[in-house]
């Protein structure tokens, strides 16, 4: 679950929480889900449903069991503001504005307070060991490999091409 | 100006859907199998949301 993404992803039934209890239960689920997830890591950008220790590749430090990916993104922790906000506007409902989503807000800012002077104050390094998922190091065509020779002075050279 | 072009194929394709009832139907099944699909409540009252980059197998 990327906190960007899916606060995009439940954004067009915001319109209907108005009107429908149910809809409106479910939006304030995701909210809470969100202050949850910060509260755990407010460096990451995705989670796991579970502590499963599933993740995209290992970052550094390395991410807890939680964490699917340890990346800061200030577009990430700007949704669920965005999120919380228009849930309260739309509806009036302040009930989704709860001590933990209090904390979320105070964490959010901290954070974005440290990263404004990042080399002076972050602890944070994003010394990630990225590797792309084998989907996309797979993806899209490749040129031929051409043979690497050696001259009699040890050189490499590539062949020309013909 | 700045045309959109999702907007535009959005509005030809509701001008030429033959029904509205039928279109709003439609609609609706897409928006109720993307929430069947993508969310999940959890015991403490919370949502979490299928999300997936391409290639991403997660979370």
């Amino acid at each position: 679950m990327w906190l960007r993404d899916s606060a995009a992803q439940v954004e067009p039934y915001l319109r209907f929480a108005v009107d429908d209890p149910q809809i409106h239960r479910m939006l304030a689920g995701v909210v809470r889900r969100h202050a949850a997830q910060i509260a755990i890591d407010p460096y990451a950008n995705a989670f796991n449903e579970s502590a499963s220790g599933a993740r995209v590749h290992e970052d550094r430090p390395v991410q807890g069991p939680w964490v699917w990916e340890r990346k800061y993104e200030l577009d990430s922790l700007c949704y669920p503001i965005r999120l919380a906000h228009r849930l309260w506007e739309l509806t009036a409902s302040v009930e989704h504005l709860d001590d933990a989503v209090h904390r979320m807000l105070a964490s959010i800012v901290s954070v974005m307070r440290t990263e404004q002077r990042h080399e002076a104050s972050s602890p944070y390094p994003l010394r990630a060991l990225r590797r792309p998922p084998a989907a996309h190091r797979n993806a899209g065509p490749r040129r031929p490999r051409r043979a690497v020779r050696r001259d009699r002075h040890g050189v490499v050279g590539i062949p020309a091409e013909r | 100006m700045v045309s959109d072009p999702v907007a535009a194929v959005v509005d030809r394709v509701i001008e030429a859907w033959p029904d509205r009832d039928d279109l709003l139907a439609t609609f609706e099944a897409a928006l109720r199998s993307s929430l069947e699909t993508t969310v999940r409540p959890a015991t403490d009252g919370s949502i979490f949301v299928v999300g997936g980059h391409p290639g991403h197998v997660a979370a």
